[in-house]
């Protein structure tokens, strides 16, 4: 079952567009990362997706509703936790909790304590008085104690200390069985062990929206060894990335790698080379994402 | 209902201080109501008033912003609220805080005016705080939908503020005058489409949450009130507040023929006519308002018509008489001078009916007693002045009228004169507009046994009885008739040919003298 789906989702402003007919599809059950430079679309499509902002033109669905009939009881089964997400300063912590615990039906009370303890939330204190990383704990409390169907999360990790990074994965953990989860996020390195699912966004385009898993097999750093240093083909494959020159061959992304043809494809353009495929960790995937796109656009321009 | 009453507790917590702050002004308030002598210094600068419309304010905006209506729209994904819920919970809260403590503060008020508190009040009451509630929290909490802080806020009411200001300098001078019954016209479609407009830019921003639609709409309130204004001033609003009487009219209007004339001042900034004219057939339980009239004169080839003229006259069968008084041009005035003109005029009116009278015996000297359908009275003694100190609750009557006898009412002035002369009868005729006494938060109206129009008129002495009032006797009698409106009506009535009688010796005050013109018919 989807519960997140975009269909030529466009978002303008002015004369600037910030997303371009995007397709998204994110199956229920899976924790999907959204990554992308800044500027990339990624909070805009939050935006459209919580019914925020209005779409220029296409449309997307959340949990099988249009995005822009979502309101009021339609929100219990979503949590929603952003980057600069205010809360009631004057409350304490016990009493923000408790104010949004009737409007939940399935308000988890025993989940809500577990989570207080697990973030280290003082139920007393202020809302006002505490650090932007009790306060993510605090909204995210919120949000996991009714058991979202769909919980999205606007860039939460950022600018958070590794040590509360760590907790708040810990609690999305304790849900990512029974919860779809959308975030946008810069951090790579977290998202690494933590997504299902990631896509990749730039200038309002998703560039990519795949499987870790697939991610994982397709993406090869592929290097020639052959003793000397050796100049990249005069026609280089529309696969190949970040092609770079070693003082005992090259080495270059392969974007679409297979074990055969891939390595058969080396063999031909550098015979009598040692070729050899690594995979690559999220960070270097995208960079070489990146890398391209800023090429293709160099080279368009 | 469990979720309102959830939202109205959290307001409640979050709004304690301001809330306890407003209950403070409004006990401070009815204690110093009642005690006017105390604080002297808070009455003369109108603090307290100020302060609890202050504090009423606060205590809206803040209820209403809480919810980032404006601004923070990450605020609402996080709170399945249902709107309507959410409107209803504010509504109960400034029932609740707001009205509540008024209400329990216009009830120690009543009851020290020593008001009986009967059942026939609760309407009144609840009228009174609904009004409130529509026309002060209303519009402040429509304003904080649409604006994301208290600065903005009141930068926006200022804004709206020098709007008006701005409309109030646009050269309504040049339009036709109008006429209360147009005013009241103009003041109830501007009530209209500013609550309709305020109400789509409320609903729309808990709905929707769409500030510049809601903005939008709000501004195109506020810019239909000088299109509102001309509206008024047209014909056709003229015919709506006043639709003509045709043979139902409730006014029949003669040259009045004791003067038997018409008479013309010539006045050095121009000439100016003054017919005088009578209702003949006006009833004992009859009052006409006039509203306005406007003046046509007709001769040999020539037409001339006024424009239409605000009038403040009263017609009852002690008095039914007025004078049309009219500016005329140079050359109409020429006209008039050499006779045989026909006179024809336009009047617009409001008629009452009187309830039959109710004799009041103005009780024991120390008790008070009741006025039939206005309020009550009771004894008021001081150094100088025996009196009666009268109240009533809420509103007065749209019109009222005391007579005030020379029989019941024996009592002499301290200069030993009787407070009604015999063979004479003083009478009081009072209007009343109900609106403004809705917007006093002191639900307590005062009014007065005194009468000032006397029939026959008395003899002037040295200017002695001039303008003499009579008040009731203690223990002694009067009358009171309420009434009610009946509606308005315009008319034209024929006054037939009028032309010059005789000529007048120039007067001090003018220079080129008065002449006198009389009617030829009748």
């Amino acid at each position: 079952m989807v519960s997140v789906e975009t269909r030529a989702l466009t978002r303008s402003f002015g004369r600037i567009q910030a997303l371009r007919e995007l397709d998204l599809t994110i199956e229920e059950g899976s924790v999907y990362a959204l990554m992308g430079p800044n500027g990339a679309g990624k909070s805009t499509l939050i935006k459209l997706l919580m019914n925020l902002i209005s779409p220029s033109s296409g449309y997307a669905q959340l949990l099988g509703m249009e995005s822009s009939r979502l309101r009021g009881r339609r929100l219990e089964e979503i949590g929603y936790v952003s980057e600069n997400q205010k809360l009631p300063e004057w409350m304490t912590v016990e009493q923000y909790l408790c104010y949004c615990r009737p409007f939940y039906p399935k308000w988890d009370r025993g989940l809500e304590q577990q989570l207080v303890a697990r973030f280290e939330l003082k139920p007393k204190q202020r809302l006002k008085r505490l650090s932007r990383g009790l306060r993510m704990k605090v909204a995210l409390a919120s949000v996991l104690a009714f058991r979202p169907r769909l919980l999205i999360l606007d860039e939460p990790l950022s600018g958070l200390d590794p040590l509360v990074r760590d907790e708040l994965l810990e609690g999305l953990n304790e849900l990512k069985h029974e919860t779809t989860i959308l975030l946008s996020s810069h951090d790579l390195a977290e998202i690494d062990s933590f997504a299902s699912h990631v896509g990749y966004l730039d200038g309002g385009r998703l560039l990519l929206s795949t499987t870790m898993e697939d991610l994982r097999h397709r993406f090869r750093r592929v290097e020639a060894t052959i003793g000397r240093s050796v100049e990249g083909p005069a026609t280089m494959p529309s696969e190949w990335t970040n092609f770079t020159s070693t003082a005992t061959g090259a080495c270059w992304v392969e974007r679409e790698y297979d074990e055969i043809e891939s390595v058969r494809r080396a063999a031909v353009l550098y015979p009598g080379a040692e070729i050899t495929a690594k995979s690559l960790s999220l960070r270097e995937v995208f960079l070489a994402i990146a890398h391209a796109e800023r090429k293709a656009k160099g080279g368009a321009r | 209902m469990r979720l309102i009453l959830h939202i109205l507790l959290k307001d409640l917590r979050r709004q304690r201080l301001e809330i306890l702050g407003y209950c403070t002004a409004v006990v401070i308030w009815a204690w110093r109501e009642v005690h006017p002598a105390a604080f002297e210094w808070l009455r003369e600068r109108d603090l307290l008033p100020i302060l609890m419309f202050g504090l009423w304010i606060l205590v809206t905006i803040r209820a209403i912003q809480g919810e980032s209506l404006v601004g923070d729209k990450e605020w609402w994904p996080t709170r399945p609220y249902r709107w309507g819920q959410l409107l209803v919970a504010k509504v109960l809260l400034f029932v609740m805080v707001l009205n509540g403590p008024l209400l329990v503060a216009q009830l120690y008020l009543l009851m020290h005016a020593e008001i009986p508190l009967t059942w026939s009040l609760v309407p009144r009451l609840i009228i009174l705080q609904g009004m409130f509630l529509l026309f002060a929290t209303f519009p402040t909490a429509v304003l904080a939908s649409v604006t994301a802080s208290i600065v903005q806020w009141v930068m926006t009411a200022v804004g709206t503020v020098l709007t008006v200001f701005v409309f109030s300098w646009l050269p309504w001078g040049k339009l036709p005058r109008t006429l209360s019954g147009q005013g009241e016209l103009f003041s109830w479609a501007m009530a209209l489409v500013l609550l309709l407009s305020m109400l789509a830019a409320l609903l729309w921003q808990y709905a929707r949450r769409r500030e510049w639609p809601a903005r939008i709409v709000l501004a195109a309130g506020l810019a239909s009130i000088p299109l509102l204004i001309l509206f008024a001033s047209t014909g056709l609003a003229r015919r709506i507040a006043y639709p003509c009487a045709g043979s139902g009219s409730s006014m029949k209007l003669a040259i009045k023929p004791a003067d038997n004339g018409v008479r013309e001042f010539d006045w050095r900034d121009g000439n100016e006519i003054e017919i005088p004219v009578v209702d003949p057939a006006l009833g004992g339980d009859e009052v006409i308002d006039v509203h306005g009239y406007r003046l046509h004169l007709a001769g040999s080839g020539w037409h001339w018509e006024s424009v239409w003229q605000n009038s403040g006259h009263h017609l009852v069968f002690y008095d039914p008489a007025f004078n049309l008084v009219n500016s005329l041009p140079k050359w109409v005035y020429a006209k008039v001078k050499q006779g045989h003109v026909t006179a024809q005029v336009d009047v617009a009116w409001e008629s009452y009916r009187f309830n039959p009278p109710v004799r009041v015996q103005a009780g024991a000297p120390d008790y008070g007693f009741a006025v039939p359908g206005i309020g009550y009275c009771r004894k008021e003694t001081s150094a100088k002045y025996v009196g009666f100190d009268c109240v009533a609750p809420f509103t007065l009557p749209p019109v009222y009228l005391l007579t005030i006898a020379a029989e019941g009412n024996r009592c002499t002035e301290p200069d030993g004169e009787s407070e009604v002369p015999v063979g004479h009868t003083a009478y009081a005729l009072e209007f009343s507009s109900s609106a403004p006494a809705y917007f006093d938060p002191n639900p307590v109206r005062s009014f007065s046994l005194m009468a000032s129009d006397w029939v026959p008129a008395l003899p002037q002495k040295s200017g002695q009885y001039e303008y003499r009032s009579a008040t009731v006797c203690p223990g002694g009698s009067f009358t009171v008739r309420t009434g009610q409106l009946l509606g308005r009506q315009r008319a034209t009535f024929e006054l037939g040919d009028i032309g010059v009688s005789k000529t007048y010796t120039p007067s001090k005050a003018t220079e080129e003298g008065t002449e006198k013109f009389d009617t030829d018919n009748e």
